[in-house]
């Protein structure tokens, strides 16, 4: 399949909904940072999100397994307290999903600052590839989760 | 009579409207947040949970796809940047209506209130778990911080409903963009 080439200036949307997408991207990253370092990471490796007040996942409750997103929420809770190996070893899917979004927030900043566009920069990436690497890596960290599962 | 320059023929660039897909985007995550809480109340809580919870607390973000549906049908050329743009400004008004219910509806006291309830709660649930290992001051300082949060957080699951509608809106334009492209004349010749 040829490779489509657009100008570094290509905004596929309008510069003001673009600019939009942008800062509530940054100020989203911003709120979960600011939750994520208040938290205490669950000693389980699953469940901070509880710590917010929010309902048990039902799986380990009901069939003592992980569910595919379980230790998500402590990961991003460990990598965001500065503890990048203790992120890999809760759940490697939810470690390289918060580097991703914290990376995603950055380019979103460079882009406010800049002006340039952040919708333009995002769709020259190959996001079939990347959505189909994401789901084998969420597949990869249940398996890794169910076979260290306590 | 002065002379003026002939109007530009828009003909060739008219894109249709983006009002319609985005009105639909919106009243689809009203309509959805509407019929779980008459689930909750008519059927049982269960069963609006299982369903609320189909997608974590993003459940809204689901309905990402229908702006974007939408939009390529009125426009197949409908680029993915402009379904993501369609479906996170949709779901993003629908999901701002409903903060407003929220805000409206319950004060930051109570939020904070009701917030520390539910950390208290989640706490005493897992005091028989042996990986519970929370100390009573780590307890409190967890507790002082979800008072601190609470109120935001309606606030942040909208920000972030919002950003994940428009990822989906851009990965169902990337997919049906192929199915709506309108057939070239040689190809029915």
């Amino acid at each position: 399949m040829p490779r489509v080439e657009r100008p570094e200036q290509f905004e596929p949307v309008h510069p003001a909904i673009d600019r939009l997408i942008a800062l509530v991207l940054v100020l989203a990253a911003v709120f979960f940072i600011w939750i994520l370092s208040a938290i205490p990471a669950d000693a389980r490796g699953h469940g901070t999100h509880e710590a917010l007040g929010m309902g048990a996942c039902s799986w380990p409750l009901e069939y003592q397994l992980p569910c595919p997103t379980c230790g998500v929420t402590t990961a991003a809770t460990h990598l965001v307290q500065f503890s990048p190996w203790r992120a890999f070893v809760t759940q490697p899917f939810g470690a390289i999903l918060t580097l991703f979004s914290l990376y995603l927030s950055w380019i979103a900043l460079l882009s406010l600052l800049r002006g340039s566009s952040f919708m333009g920069r995002i769709s020259r990436w190959p996001i079939p590839t990347l959505i189909l690497s994401s789901l084998g890596l969420l597949l990869l960290s249940w398996l890794y989760k169910y076979l260290t599962w306590e | 009579m002065s002379m003026s320059a002939p109007p530009p023929d828009h003909s060739q660039n008219f894109r249709p409207s983006w009002v319609l897909p985005i009105l639909i985007g919106a009243l689809s995550v009203i309509g959805m947040m509407f019929t779980l809480e008459g689930l909750a109340f008519v059927v049982s809580p269960e069963v609006a949970l299982v369903l609320g919870c189909a997608s974590c607390c993003f459940s809204p973000a689901i309905l990402g796809f229908i702006p974007a549906f939408v939009g390529i049908i009125r426009d197949p050329g409908l680029q993915p940047g402009e379904g993501f743009a369609l479906s996170f400004i949709g779901v993003g008004a629908g999901s701002l209506v409903l903060l407003g219910v929220v805000y409206m509806g319950t004060s930051i006291e109570e939020m904070r209130d009701q917030g520390e309830e539910a950390i208290r709660g989640s706490f005493e649930a897992m005091q028989d778990d042996p990986n519970f290992t929370l100390s009573e001051a780590e307890q409190e300082k967890a507790i002082d911080a979800g008072r601190a949060i609470f109120p935001y957080l309606p606030l942040g699951m909208a920000m972030a409903t919002s950003l994940l509608s428009g990822l989906l809106g851009l990965v169902s334009v990337l997919i049906l963009r192929g199915r709506a492209r309108p057939q070239s004349p040689t190809a029915s010749a």
